[in-house]
């Protein structure tokens, strides 16, 4: 009897088992065909594209060049393109990890640019300190001295004004991650989203850099931290800690055209331009 | 013999298929259509979840169709604006499918469920987005599903092949006892519980076999009870009944391992013995059924006794098969019945030809009634104070076609082993009463008629009825019939004797005990009871004028019965000096060969006719 009922539990099992197996999918591949870049393309991160895109104008103007500057790819996109092979130059507002070295890329610093703290032009406050942006990101302080509510612009965890602000911040990566994680406020992907969005965002509150608000002319009121402008001035005697470095990134070794354009960068009129919008040139090897 | 559990077998089987189906359908069904339905809800919802990254993503081709692969922050953008809960994986591929992004929200699991499309812009397709969602929940709520319908299935399908089965089962077996029992009603005697004749023949037949093969001999015990009729006819069906169970069980109780018992018959048993090596194992065997069956038997108050008598016949010196075996054994028992009951008899070749003889006759005695070949005799008894033949008894001969006249004696045991008695008795009571009734016609109005009553005939229930029937047929005086029965009626039977006895007296016939004397005497009887006659017995006449105790006994008889008022009569007068010492002793009725023996009616009629004395 009772192995009557083992076969007989067995047998339906079995056949279920069967049955259940046909159930599984698989995928459909489809090719087509990738397209060539042929030109010589300048991309990378969007701090870097105020002040690159005024050095290539000038370059292509000077040289009779066509080179490129696409709409950003961040970073670590300019990285993956520059180390594929696929620009010629990539810009990057970090510097290159370890292991992105080891890949074979050469990093150039050009441009160090002071990152601005800075509000839609409505709001009244002139100050902030470093508490007080650590308390806006928890949520604690939430409106401007005026009253007004304060409005977050936030930048995507890795973003490098991010990265910055979390080393000479106190407290602030945690109150930065807290707010990703629980979605507190809205964030942009893009240097030129965030500018664009604290211009047209009454009460908002976001970052951007010198070069931003030099080349593109933003309307964007820049906030002292801890009482401190954020001048060139400022920057270069180093009482305002806030700043990004922006490099060139390529694959060794340059192409022609890669050192020609690097050799304007580096030139005096290649320095008076960074320095004419926002930046203060810094002259790599 | 019946196939036992062939058809439940079959049945079982066709039934576990359909429990299998039946479970394997419930068990199924719901899961799977529930896994179907969840699958295509969660495919299209990973699809419509690849189609908004796909579409996403178009925006950043549209911004930077050269380089929007590598635009990692737009990818970011994309996961992280995108409601993702239940994706395992996002898988970007440029057109030519190479993986350009990989990113994982969640532990891969084992089942995914893929939702697939192309990332189009302006008319081209620039890669794919493949969504893959975790098929963990659908896994885990089909197979909560598949266990729970899993187990109902099981136990429906279960139920299904163990209900019908059991009942089927159930009436199989049912069925098989009823077979059973037909078949040990059809082998066994329903009383005893012993086999019976078909079994026995069964039996014995692989008996012989077997001591064909082993060279071995075997007995066949034909026991047949003495007396039984006696007792079923006294004491109803019942009563024998449970005497023949007595007997089955003591017969049993004899009957060793390896023997067969068998009822045979009414009362009759066959014990078969084998591996026999000597006869006078058997003969050992037959003596202690003997001596067994002679104990006395007690039925409710009625202490009863019987006997047996034994026929032994022998394999392979009597024969080689069953029916002679048995008839054999039969003919050895008629023999020891024949000699007198209560004993065993081993069949001999001689055994034959005298029972076929007997055979014979009982055959000639069926027919003796309608050949006219028995005859009623008359002898004259006379009242010796009269000299004048105040009555006749009636006597039966049978004028064989081959032996002759033959004497009652001859004849009558076969009669009432037969049961040929009660015709036989019932015709010589109306040919006896016919002749009464002519006598009387003739001008011999006194004349009676005494008629012998075997203990069978007295014990027919419609012995009164057709008493009464014939003297009315015949215009008889019921006071001029007189019934002579012998003391041994009463014997076992006191009860029903005295109620016969009260209603033969209730017609107005006269009642005579015959042999007085000799047999099982009750004067009790003739307390309670009027009795009209007492015949003494021939023996004490015989020395009635020699022998002084003859002579004291028949003179206390006589006695007795002119003190209670009993007429007295002595048979089997011979001598003259008989009737001398009878009339001496007051004793004036009287019967024999001094006066007359039984002669045929015309010659009783001429004697009437010529002498109205009888001279002596």
């Amino acid at each position: 009897m009772k192995r009557l009922f083992i076969k007989f539990v067995a047998l339906n099992l079995l056949f279920s088992l069967l049955f259940a197996i046909g159930c599984k999918t698989r995928t459909l591949e489809t090719s087509i065909e990738k397209e060539k870049i042929g030109e010589f393309i300048i991309a990378g991160s969007g701090s870097n594209l105020p002040i690159t895109s005024r050095l290539v104008e000038q370059y292509n103007q000077l040289e009779g060049k066509d080179a490129k500057v696409p709409k950003s790819i961040g970073s670590s996109g300019a990285i993956k393109a520059a180390s594929e092979g696929v620009i010629s130059l990539g810009l990057i507002s970090r510097p290159l990890k370890q292991e992105e070295l080891n890949q074979g890329l050469k990093q150039i610093p050009y441009a160090r640019v002071g990152i601005i703290i800075g509000t839609n032009s409505d709001v009244l406050d002139n100050n902030i300190t470093s508490q007080d942006l650590v308390d806006i990101f928890w949520g604690k302080k939430n409106r401007w001295q005026n009253g007004q509510m304060i409005i977050v612009l936030s930048r995507e965890k890795g973003d490098s004004t991010n990265k910055v602000l979390e080393d000479l911040i106190p407290g602030f990566k945690n109150a930065l991650h807290d707010s990703l994680k629980k979605k507190r406020w809205q964030v942009y992907y893009t240097d030129l989203e965030e500018s664009e969005a604290i211009v047209n965002t009454p009460s908002s509150i976001g970052f951007t850099d010198t070069g931003a608000l030099t080349a593109l002319n933003l309307r964007i009121k820049p906030l002292q931290v801890n009482g401190i402008e954020p001048t060139i001035a400022n920057l270069k005697n180093g009482s305002y800690p806030l700043y990004k470095d922006l490099f060139f990134v390529y694959k060794e070794s340059a192409s022609e055209e890669t050192t020609k354009f690097l050799d304007f960068v580096r030139s005096d009129e290649g320095q008076r331009i960074i320095s004419a919008n926002g930046g203060i040139p810094l002259k790599g090897n | 013999m019946f196939s036992k559990h062939h058809f439940a077998k079959r049945f079982s089987k066709k039934m576990l298929f359909l429990a299998v189906f039946s479970g394997l359908v419930i068990m199924t069904t719901m899961p799977l259509t529930y896994y179907y339905f969840t699958y295509i809800g969660e495919r299209n919802h990973a699809v419509s979840e690849s189609d908004e990254i796909a579409s996403l993503l178009a925006q950043s081709i549209m911004d930077n169709p050269q380089l929007w692969q590598f635009n990692a922050q737009k990818f970011i953008q994309v996961f992280e604006t995108t409601d993702l809960k239940q994706v395992n994986s996002v898988l970007i591929y440029d057109a030519d499918g190479s993986l350009i992004r990989k990113e994982v929200l969640s532990k891969p699991s084992l089942f995914e469920i893929l939702g697939r499309s192309a990332i189009r812009y302006n008319n081209r397709i620039y890669g794919y987005v493949e969504v893959n969602h975790t098929g963990y929940n659908l896994v885990y709520q089909s197979g909560i599903l598949f266990l729970m319908f899993g187990a109902l299935g099981i136990t429906m399908g279960w139920v299904l092949y163990r209900l019908p089965t059991k009942i089927i089962f159930k009436a199989e077996k049912d069925i098989i006892k009823a077979v059973d029992t037909l078949n040990h009603m059809s082998y066994h005697d329903p009383l005893t519980g012993l086999p019976n004749r078909k079994k026995l023949e069964h039996e014995l037949e692989g008996i012989i076999n077997q001591a064909r093969e082993k060279n071995l001999r075997a007995a066949v015990l034909f026991i047949d009870l003495d007396r039984f009729k006696i007792v079923n006819d006294n004491f109803g069906h019942i009563k024998g009944d449970i005497l023949l169970k007595v007997i089955a069980d003591r017969l049993m109780s004899l009957t060793e391992q390896g023997q067969v018992l068998a009822r045979f018959g009414g009362d009759e048993f066959i014990l078969v013995i084998p591996g026999v090596t000597q006869l006078g194992e058997v003969q050992l065997k037959a003596r202690e059924i003997i001596d067994e069956m002679q104990k006395s038997i007690l039925v409710g108050s009625d202490e009863l006794y019987v006997s047996a008598s034994i026929g032994i016949s022998t394999f392979p010196d009597d024969g080689e098969d069953v029916s002679t075996l048995v008839k054999y054994a039969d003919q050895a028992m008629y023999s020891a019945k024949e000699q007198g009951k209560n004993r065993y008899v081993n069949f001999s070749p001689g055994l034959g030809q005298s029972l076929t003889e007997h055979y014979l006759l009982e055959n000639s005695l069926r027919k003796a009634i309608e050949r006219n070949e028995l005859l009623v005799f008359y002898q004259p008894i006379v009242d010796i104070r009269t000299q004048r033949i105040i009555g006749a008894e009636a006597l039966l001969r049978w004028q064989h076609p081959n032996q002759g006249l033959l004497p009652p004696a001859n004849f009558i045991h076969l009669a009432e082993d037969t049961g040929q008695i009660i015709p036989i008795g019932q015709w010589v009571l109306s040919t006896a009463c016919k002749q009464l009734r002519d006598w009387h016609a003739a001008g011999f109005p006194s004349i009676s008629m005494s008629l012998n009553l075997s203990p069978t005939q007295f014990r027919d229930r419609n012995l009164v009825k057709v008493i009464s029937d014939t003297l009315k047929q015949n215009d008889i005086n019921p006071g001029q019939l007189i019934l002579e029965i012998t003391e041994n009626v009463s014997m076992n039977y006191e009860e029903q004797f005295i109620i016969k006895l009260q209603s033969l007296k209730k017609l107005g016939v006269k009642v005579a005990i015959d042999d007085f004397g000799k047999g099982y005497s009750s004067l009790n009887y003739l307390k309670q009871f009027s009795v009209d006659l007492l015949k003494i017995d021939r023996s004490f006449v015989d020395g009635i004028h020699n022998n002084m105790k003859d002579k004291a006994i028949v003179k206390a008889i006589i006695e007795m019965a002119n003190h209670l008022n009993i007429e007295v009569m002595a048979e089997g007068v011979e001598y003259k000096e008989q009737r001398l010492a009878l009339e001496h002793n007051r004793c004036y009725l009287m019967q024999g060969y001094l006066f007359r023996g039984p002669i045929p009616q015309e010659q009783f009629q001429e004697i009437l006719l010529s002498y109205s004395k009888l001279v002596c």
